[in-house]
């Protein structure tokens, strides 16, 4: 073992952090809380970042990318979570669609939609949940039925996080529905401004940019050429773009934990015996704990093997988080108040225990996959 | 960077359970629990091995071993409940006599065993301690392994800072043991107080307390391991409702919870030891040690009553042998400072010092 980054890594890390001083504006440290709802300044930093290839770091250049191994992305985004860079405005394009595409699609998909979407020229939402199949997704039943060269998508899907901002949506439908519950699916590529879709927001709690929408289908046309990966192997994509999201969503989780760590550690008590002490070493001990298994999982996966413990990340990350944040609720209460970020990062952190899985889902998977535990 | 174990590290852990897994079934923990010396071929077997000389340099005729590859060998420890004195002498007495510079006269006593720390204070991080506190040495309560040591490692506070002497059995007083454990059985210590000054060895202690303590996380997380796959284990084997209990949510969520702590705690150790052989201030070290302290004691803990429960009625027996792990990991929590002490400290440390 040896924890100290070598030239290269500190070199990678070092042209990152100044690429993005760079682009920050002078203010941005003194005005946090307004820059964090700043969808324009959030867009060019995707661009810019595209540009000079910081996107994707372990991508190919011309795709956001410049071409690092998986670690030195994997460091690239964490040095950019500690410093607080603006987050992507529609953060499952590049995390989860653009990996798909990238895997999946065909060379004419791949031409058409990676720089679009990795620019942020056009948003993607993910269809995946409807009324009837959230974490049961199999139990979906949006339809896909065949017509004269392609097929005819007729359904409702719901939690479709950025619909009504964007130009296409991945759509999984039951394809083959006399097939078992997990082999008829297929996924497609609609382009939402098609007749036949329509999008209807959904009003969100907190008062955040990432709002849901229901997007219902009634016989909109999708040709042979938008199918995304093999027909009727729908469910193996969304299981292997769920994997995907699961390794990044602990990322996206500890850049939330560290600023609630580094929150709750500024409301710090003067008494040395307050309570409070133990909990915020708790909370500095999961993020410290996080950044760890999540780069040891990484750098094991590179090595070719698929650690067990790859799957607890998700759900280390996001239960941390929301103590954390918890955690700042009670520091501030007793400091006089929350601050204007607190109650944001507070009610968005309970969010985290749902999305990609709830922690119910998450808890089976370890269960079932990390402790051999049977079936239930 | 690496943060795997390198070949060599993964080499040595297989050894060190080959080893164990022969020379220390739990029958022997069983047999030590009712015979006070039934420890003494084992501790014999692993001097002859060199285990506890690990970290000695060569000089003592030691290994000059890394902190990762103590912590290998005291998680496998802990995941027998090794029923002889190493964590005592080499992960608690040697890494404090070797922070402070112990001649390798002291060393090679120490190195032979069994020694035992002595830690004032309970082991709080210096930076933490009150200097009106100095004075010569009160002892400490708990000490592991006291009842059986021949050496002592006592850390001290003088006007000139921390310290440590070494003193040998006749120097100190211990008291008859009190021990949750009897097979890693502690006693209080209190040194005799003509004890010459000028044997105080000064030097980083703190950095030698933080290795002992993550050391400590080490055989904690060994421990742990070992409830949770003898929990795992029975909620596989035992059937109700014509299932295995394994099978049911609640059993589930449980167990998986267990998982994440001690993964949680195994990341954390392993990354404070690799601090403690790589280059970091003795803060830093002193912060990521005391978390991973932390970590392991409630893991082990939260992993010991779920295993517990999940055996149900059979649980609280002494025929099954959870209760050898229970207690084994409650006496190590409670050394150098309690889990939430320890989150305190961590967290008073790094806003002190400005650690992150």
């Amino acid at each position: 073992m040896n924890l100290r980054r070598s030239e290269a890594e500190l070199a990678v890390r070092a042209a990152y952090l100044e690429f993005l001083e760079s682009f920050l504006p002078a203010d941005y440290d003194t005005d946090r809380d307004r820059y964090r709802h700043d969808t324009t300044l959030a867009l060019s930093y995707q661009r810019r970042a595209f540009d000079e290839g910081w996107l994707m770091p372990h991508w190919e250049p011309g795709l956001g990318g410049r071409g690092l191994g998986v670690m030195e992305a994997l460091e690239v985004r964490l040095a950019g979570a500690e410093r607080g860079a603006p987050q992507l405005p529609n953060i499952q394009g590049p995390n989860v669609v653009a990996p798909m595409i990238r895997r999946y699609g065909s060379p004419a998909q791949q031409a058409r939609h990676l720089v679009p979407l990795l620019r942020g020229d056009e948003r993607w939402a993910l269809g995946m949940s409807e009324p009837g199949a959230g974490s049961d997704f199999a139990a979906l039943t949006t339809r896909g039925e065949p017509r004269k060269g392609g097929w005819s998508i007729t359904g409702q899907k719901i939690w479709t996080s950025h619909a009504a901002e964007s130009a296409f949506g991945v759509v999984w439908c039951r394809t083959d529905p006399a097939a078992a519950r997990h082999r008829g699916i297929s996924c497609f590529i609609v382009d939402l401004s098609s007749p036949g879709v329509l999008v209807r927001p959904i009003a969100m709690a907190a008062g955040t940019d990432d709002r849901f929408c229901e997007v219902f289908f009634d016989e909109v046309a999708v040709d042979d050429a938008d199918l995304l990966g093999p027909l009727h192997g729908g469910w193996g994509v969304a299981m292997e773009s769920l994997s995907e999201e699961r390794s990044m969503i602990w990322v996206m989780n500890w850049a939330q934990l560290h600023l609630a760590v580094t929150r709750a550690a500024s409301l710090a008590p003067s008494d040395d015996a307050d309570d409070l002490w133990p909990c915020i070493g708790r909370s500095m001990a999961d993020a410290e704990a996080l950044r760890f298994l999540g780069l040891w999982c990484a750098e094991t996966g590179t090595a070719g093997e698929d650690p067990p413990a790859g799957l607890a990340l998700k759900l280390m990350g996001s239960e941390a988080l929301q103590r954390a944040w918890q955690l700042v609720l009670e520091g501030s209460a007793r400091a006089g108040g929350p601050g204007p970020g607190d109650l944001d990062g507070a009610l968005d952190s309970l969010g985290a225990t749902i999305y990609g899985g709830t922690s119910e889902i998450q808890r089976r998977i370890v269960a079932e996959r990390a402790l051999g535990l049977p079936r239930s | 960077m690496r943060l795997r174990l390198t070949d060599e590290q993964d080499d040595l852990r297989a050894a060190v359970r080959r080893v164990l897994d022969d020379r220390c079934p739990v029958e022997l923990v069983r047999r030590c629990v009712e015979d006070p010396a039934a420890w003494r071929p084992l501790w014999e077997e692993l001097g002859s091995l060199g285990w506890p000389r690990l970290q000695l340099p060569d000089s003592a005729d030691g290994a000059a071993g890394g902190v990762v590859e103590l912590a290998v060998v005291m998680e496998a420890a802990g995941y027998v409940a090794l029923p002889a004195p190493l964590g005592a002498t080499a992960a608690m007495a040697i890494p404090v006599a070797l922070s402070v510079g112990a001649p390798p006269s002291s060393l090679c006593v120490l190195g032979d065993g069994p020694a035992a720390l002595v830690a004032d204070h309970a082991g709080i991080p210096v930076a933490l301690m009150d200097p009106a506190a100095c004075g010569p040495s009160a002892g400490a309560a708990r000490v592991r392994d006291a009842p059986n040591a021949v050496a002592f490692v006592v850390t001290v506070l003088t006007p000139e800072g921390r310290g440590a002497v070494v003193l040998d059995a006749a120097s100190v007083h211990v008291d008859p043991p009190t021990s949750v454990d009897p097979t890693s059985p502690t006693a209080a210590v209190r040194p005799e107080p003509c004890r010459p000054e000028r044997a105080v060895l000064h030097g980083d202690v703190e950095r030698g307390l933080a290795v002992a303590r993550l050391e400590l996380a080490a055989e904690l997380v060994g421990c742990t391991a070992r409830m949770l796959d003898m929990a795992v284990g029975h909620a596989r084997d035992r059937r109700q409702f014509g299932q295995p209990i394994g099978s049911f949510q609640a059993v589930q969520h449980r167990l998986a919870d267990g998982y994440i702590a001690l993964e949680r705690a195994r990341a954390l150790t392993y990354r404070a030891a690799a601090m403690a052989d790589g280059e970091v201030t003795t803060a830093e070290l002193a912060v990521a040690a005391c978390l991973a302290k932390a970590a392991a004691g409630e893991a082990a803990d939260s992993v010991g009553r779920s295993a517990v429960q999940v055996h149900g009625a059979l649980g609280m027996t002494k025929e099954l042998d959870l209760h050898l792990f229970m207690r084994r990991a409650w006496m190590l929590s409670a050394q150098l400072g309690t889990d939430r002490q320890n989150y305190a400290w961590a967290a008073r440390l790094a806003a002190k010092r400005g650690v992150r």
